[in-house]
């Protein structure tokens, strides 16, 4: 049943990659057209002043000349990257709880 | 809506670390020890499903874009405190990894996108569970939210331009709120298909959240 669900959830995150690659929209979003109707937009730096920090900018995967595939593999990759962060935060906030429930019977023993 | 760098001045980029540190310092302190065996896995679900979310920009009117933010979806589904959480989880990613947001602007994004955006919307639901709503009701006060957790970070967006004194903040603020007012009708009706669905084949993870409520 576990194991079910597990490849149920794969499923359905493959398919989102896809969807997003082949539909997302190219457009700027809200607060692009608004920085460039107000004429500021040329104040963004370049991002490659930090590009040793992010392996896969504007959500391309490197080296991918399919930019449907790129995008997908950079969306698979990204939802890999928050899940697994989500859950390693999630088990870190559970076990610090089980390690204070310790402490007063470690003093009182 | 994620600010790049160069847009923020010092102090406003300062004064939005702040604020965000703060609210993600609160958060983890008080979802420390709280979370359910169940609500692990379902954040990271959660969080995996807003990073693709967000990434999928649909057209909208005028040659503009917009994508779902998420926020309410999260603060409804895990509470607001775990919610804001997996916002944050997101857009340091987001930053990080895929360079969507300066790093001096991260402070902001959070800001905006993982802390306004999970609790500017939560208070209508919040409010409608205290009337026992109808379920027509109580989806409706899910799309009011799921507008404001649009709307209201657009709005801080334009505070976060205006003070930073990079451009007139009363342009910048009209501008913001028209569009992503748009914006969050999609969001609107994208949440509450969302929460519909939910409703129907797991009740058990929204009884959860109004619960806490």
């Amino acid at each position: 049943m576990k194991r079910r669900k597990s490849v149920t959830g794969i499923l359905i995150a493959l398919a989102i990659c896809l969807l997003v690659s082949i539909f997302s929209s190219e457009l700027p979003d809200g607060l692009e057209m608004v920085m460039e109707k107000l004429g500021i937009s040329r104040h963004q730096q370049k991002a490659s002043q930090s590009a040793d920090f992010s392996p896969l900018p504007e959500y391309r995967f490197p080296r991918i000349n399919s930019p449907i595939a790129s995008t997908a593999l950079a969306a698979l990759a990204g939802m890999a990257v928050v899940f697994g962060a989500v859950v390693a935060i999630g088990m870190l906030l559970r076990k610090y709880k089980e390690r204070k429930k310790e402490r007063p019977t470690n003093r009182w023993a | 809506m994620h600010i790049p760098d160069g847009f923020l001045d010092p102090k406003t980029t300062l004064l939005c670390y702040g604020i965000s540190a703060g609210w993600i310092a609160i958060a983890l302190k008080r979802t420390k020890g709280r979370l359910g065996e169940k609500t692990v896995p379902l954040m990271g679900v959660m969080g995996a499903f807003i990073f693709a979310a967000q990434m999928f920009n649909f057209p909208i009117a005028g040659g503009t874009s917009g994508h779902l933010l998420g926020g309410f979806l999260a603060a409804l589904l895990l509470g607001v405190w775990e919610g804001s959480t997996v916002m944050a989880a997101v857009v340091l990613i987001q930053c990080l990894v895929f360079q969507d947001g300066g790093l001096l602007a991260l402070g902001a994004n959070l800001l905006n996108i993982a802390i306004l955006g999970a609790i500017s919307g939560l208070w209508i639901v919040k409010l409608s569970l205290l009337r026992n709503p109808s379920k027509k009701l109580f989806l409706l006060a899910c799309g009011a939210g799921a507008w404001l957790s649009v709307v209201i970070p657009a709005a801080a967006c334009a505070g976060e331009l205006g003070l930073s004194g990079i451009a007139p903040w009363k342009t910048t603020l009209v501008a913001m709120t028209g569009i992503h007012a748009l914006i969050g009708v999609v969001e609107a009706i994208i949440t509450i298909l969302i929460i519909a669905v939910i409703k129907k084949i797991r009740p058990d993870l929204l009884r959860m959240s109004s619960d806490k409520a």
